[in-house]
């Protein structure tokens, strides 16, 4: 177990530095100059040559590699080209409201997505199977973008439900301002008790959560269903059965823990997709995340922005992907014990 | 009798139309009888107990027809809820398979507990007394501990063993043990055997044992059932069928077993079925149930003629008058 | 399979039919755009902005869009360019993958290792993520976004081909063609390839909806087809800042994406239950 543990890490760790290497190589090739964009466009050559110096793109690639990475160590993943802040400073700013965003979507994709399917599994070919399988085939191919402008036009335009875009209303951050300690806003107002904050940030926030939760409900529907029904054709969940112990505890207790890898699978790639399909949530809700952040980055060039970001979400989906395979590990007695 | 189950049948529908699996004409078990179902694989033996408890593996198997009365009631038109109220209270059943048959991930007196309440209103230190005790009645050393073990930590043995103490728990009136040793090692079997024996006599209970091995029942059951491609082909008391088969299928069977006594003979095995489709010619049409008429066994018995293949025949009494079999024949290849 | 059990098959999987039923009906509709389409030089840089904005009607049955094209016209053509597009992409990203993936499960040693390792760094990156960096890498065009999306496809099927080989050389039948003195290229052909074959199908069935789906999404953010293509992802990017005032202009772009997912989704499902069926309901 230990060894593996190991193992398991020693990958994650070379994959990272690999990762780094491929986005700090593709940041470097990028054609147009940064050095001229960041001087601005009435720059003259020296001021241009002073940029380069500064930015330390003199240098030759491994010096500006390794003197890159150390920066990024040390926390300093550059300077933005557009934004002329700190990238990492644009990053604190940025995440907490994405990050939002991706764990509420996630909590509403299982939430919803585990009863419906081992619900499915439990009674395959019944109306709830075929509206879970339905939902979960639409849901998936569903371009998060055109759902989203649907959501809008639904809950908003037509229900007048819920606000259309943007992370809190002037309204009330103008008469109910909360004071920023972690940059998520639920959490915020919650410390200091500002329900009225509170409910409008929640309210802004569940257009694009559920937005986002589409994908992974699907997902999830489909990994549980399909490892539920196999676990409940195999001999044990069959003899619970034949003894007597009810179909709904021997699914949400017994079969279910077996599904957990499975789960645990489903929920890291619904994790990686919640990280970068805010790319594309964002900018349609005006959502002043890390993704919009990349989408605006991308099209400016603005290769320190798109650099820092690309590490830090693959940095997370890698440790992502190392935490679930150990828990997929320690799930099972068999492998805990070995 | 606690179980009598006459004229049943079992079909399944698949994208080839509907096939009978089972098409019994009688099984009885009396209270505090153990009785043997005997068959190759694929004989219906299994199908047969899936059928009491309604256990099909998918909902293209289904019950249609004849009737199943278990202590006085009718189980064939009750809903399936109903006859789910039956499972582990009034039938226990025990798996062929003790190594795929506990859930890995649980600890043995999880799940027992889990089942003492599921039949008893009792509370979590109960339960957990009640498994203790369990576990001591299949005789496994330090029932405490072995609460806490996961399946992957008992002997095949021990395994089976939890199995039996799971299928106690609801003080059932019949024991449906299905292959309950054919997964484990000779040197264990006898061990599980006459703990099953024994455990059927101090409980009362009745017993059905399903196996493929005739040397199993010849010890542990009273009465036997031959069974042949979900037909019945002879049944009787296990001593008379054991020494005085009648079917030709019960003799090849008895014939297949390796023995002492048969040493430096040659070992009889069963001929492949020459398979219906064989013999293009002599095939009779098949019955409207997708069931060739006449016997079930004529195309692979050495001792069928033409009117093997064209009526089916029914159980009667031997010549000797000991038992029931199933041919048409049974005078004429008599012992 | 013979005939008879897939229709008995369509007819007992209505989802499945119906998936087979919208994506011919797709394909057909593009490939027949040019005697479909009412207003074909609308889809050529055709500009009306008199007729700007009109809802659906008889005339327009998608309604136009900013310029006073018709959007159905649009979205037929468009439907050339995203189908087709999507096709390259899959049949690229199986055949490279595809190709590794044998070369790795067949020749085995330090080869497979190395190949192996390198697909699974490749594979640590979030998809879109990767995607997205070389199209921002090579700038802004449909091909560039192609690019990427076979670039981060492609090792998925390396290790579902490799995984199935080493499974294969290993199964009963394959051990004893090897035995009975069959030559390698023999066994190649008559027992690893059409075995291994039908899960790639299958994955690619599924995948070519995820492919539609991404190259939809980079031309959203603007890293992918650019105008005046009317690749459909490109559609809905221009109706988007419309989409209150004038829903259709976003909206009838969209459905052939959705409904071309589904369908693929759904096929994708019918297609390994036949091909597959050991992997009945198991999806990654």
């Amino acid at each position: 177990m230990l060894s593996y543990i190991g193992r398991r890490i020693m990958l994650s760790v070379l994959v990272i530095i690999g990762l780094s290497v491929v986005t700090f190589l593709i940041a470097r090739v990028v054609p147009s100059d940064p050095a001229a964009r960041y001087a601005g466009p009435k720059a003259t050559v020296e001021q241009i040559a002073a940029a380069k110096q500064e930015l330390g793109l003199d240098k030759p690639l491994p010096v500006q590699y390794v003197r890159y990475m150390a920066g990024v160590l040390r926390g300093d993943l550059g300077t933005s080209i557009t934004t002329h802040n700190k990238v990492a400073q644009d990053i604190r700013g940025t995440l907490p409201p994405s990050l939002e965003l991706i764990v509420l979507g996630m909590l509403i994709a299982l939430a919803a997505g585990i009863p419906v399917g081992v619900l499915g599994a439990m009674k395959p070919g019944s109306w709830i199977d075929g509206f879970g399988r339905l939902a979960a085939v639409v849901l998936v191919s569903f371009p998060s973008f055109c759902l989203g402008f649907v959501l809008q036009l639904l809950l908003y335009d037509w229900l007048h439900l819920l606000p259309v875009s943007g992370r809190v209303s002037n309204l009330a951050m103008v008469l109910h301002p909360v004071e920023a300690r972690t940059g998520f806003y639920l959490i915020d107002s919650a410390l200091a008790g500002n329900w009225s904050f509170f409910g409008d940030a929640l309210s802004h926030l569940l257009l694009p959560a559920l937005t986002l939760a589409a994908y992974p409900f699907g997902l999830v529907v489909r990994m549980v269903r399909a490892s539920m029904v196999e676990v409940l054709a195999q001999d044990h969940t069959r003899l619970l059965k034949a003894l007597g112990m009810k179909l709904p505890k021997i699914a949400f207790r017994y079969a279910f823990k077996l599904t957990l890898p499975a789960l645990l699978t489903v929920i890291a790639l619904s994790f990686a997709y919640s990280l970068t399909g805010t790319f594309l949530i964002e900018s349609v809700f005006g959502w002043p995340g890390m993704g919009d952040y990349v989408s605006k980055a991308l099209i400016t060039n603005d290769y320190p922005a798109v650099m820092g970001t690309t590490l830090l979400i693959g940095i997370v989906y890698i440790g992502l992907n190392l935490i679930v395979d150990l828990g997929i590990a320690f799930v099972d007695p068999r492998v805990r014990w070995s | 009798m606690l179980l009598q189950m006459k004229d049943v049948k079992v079909t399944v529908q698949s994208s080839s139309g509907a096939r009978d699996l089972l098409n019994l004409s009688e099984l009885s078990v009396a209270e505090g009888e153990a009785v043997g179902v005997v068959g190759e694989t694929g004989s219906g033996k299994t199908m047969t107990s899936l059928a009491i408890t309604r256990l099909f593996p998918t909902p293209a198997i289904r019950l249609t027809g004849g009737s199943i009365s278990f202590a006085g009631q009718e189980l064939s038109g009750l809903p399936a809820k109903d006859v789910e109220r039956l499972r582990g209270k009034q039938i226990g059943m025990i798996f062929q398979d003790p190594s795929t048959s506990l859930n890995p991930v649980f600890r043995i007196g999880r799940t027992l507990s889990d089942l003492i309440r599921e039949h008893h209103k009792v509370g979590r230190r109960t339960a957990r007394e009640r498994a203790v005790e369990l576990l001591r009645r299949v005789e496994l050393p330090q029932p405490e501990e072995m609460l806490e073990r996961y399946p992957f930590e008992l002997s095949g043995g021990q395994r089976q063993r939890v199995m039996i103490a799971m299928a106690l728990v609801g003080k059932p009136k019949l024991l449906i043990a299905d292959e309950p040793t054919t997964a484990l090692d000779v040197t264990i079997q006898a061990g599980v055997l006459s703990l099953l024996k024994r455990l059927q006599r101090e409980e009362a209970m009745s017993m059905m044992m399903i196996t493929h091995n005739m040397g199993l029942v010849a010890h542990t059951t009273d009465r036997l059932y031959v069974m042949y491609d979900g037909e019945v082909v002879e049944t009787g008391e296990t001593k008379r069928v054991l020494t005085s088969p009648g079917h030709p299928y019960t003799r090849m069977l008895l014939r297949s077993i390796p023995s002492w006594e048969k040493r430096g003979t040659k070992l009889s095995a069963l001929p492949v079925a020459d398979g219906r489709e064989a013999e293009p010619g002599g095939e009779p049409a098949p019955a409207s149930d997708g069931r060739p008429n006449g016997c079930v066994f004529a195309g692979r018995c050495p001792y069928a003629e033409a009117v093997c293949r064209k009526v089916k025949p029914e159980l009667r009494p031997m010549p000797d008058g000991s038992h029931l079999a199933g041919c048409h024949r049974l005078e004429e290849i008599g012992a | 399979m013979g005939k008879s059990k897939l229709i008995y098959y369509m007819r007992h999987n209505a989802l499945v039919t119906f998936g087979f039923a919208i994506l011919a009906l797709l394909v057909l509709a593009s490939l027949l755009a040019p005697w479909l389409a009412p207003y074909p030089q609308d889809a050529h840089g055709a500009v009306h902005t008199e007729r700007a904005f009109l809802p659906p009607s008889g005339a327009h049955l998608f309604g136009t869009d900013a310029l006073g094209r018709d959007l159905f016209s649009l979205v037929l053509y468009g439907g050339r360019i995203s189908l087709s597009a999507g096709c390259i992409a899959i049949v690229v990203s199986v055949a490279a993958g595809a190709l590794i993936g044998l070369i790795a499960g067949y020749v085995g040693g330090w080869i497979d290792e190395m190949l192996m390792r390198f697909t699974d760094i490749v594979l640590s990156f979030p998809p879109l993520l990767l995607a997205v960096s070389i199209a921002s890498l090579l700038g802004p065009s449909l091909s560039h976004a192609l690019l990427a999306i076979m670039l981060s496809w492609w090792p998925w099927y390396t290790r579902l081909i490799r995984s199935q080989i080493v499974q294969l050389r290993s199964a009963g039948y394959v051990e004893s063609a090897i035995v009975s003195g069959k030559g390698a290229g023999a066994i190649m052909r008559r027992h690893i390839l059409p075995n291994s074959l039908s899960p790639v199908i299958v994955q690619a069935s599924m995948d070519f909806g995820s492919i539609i789906l991404t190259l939809a999404g980079l031309s959203f953010l603007g890293m992918g087809a650019q105008p005046p293509s009317t690749e459909w992802g490109l559609l809905v990017s221009q109706g988007k800042t419309y989409v209150l005032s004038n829903w259709w202009y976003a909206a009838f772009p969209g459905l052939p994406i959705l409904l071309t997912a589904v369908a693929l989704n759904l096929a994708g499902d019918g297609l390994r239950d036949l091909l597959d069926p050991r992997q009945k309901g198991v999806t990654r």
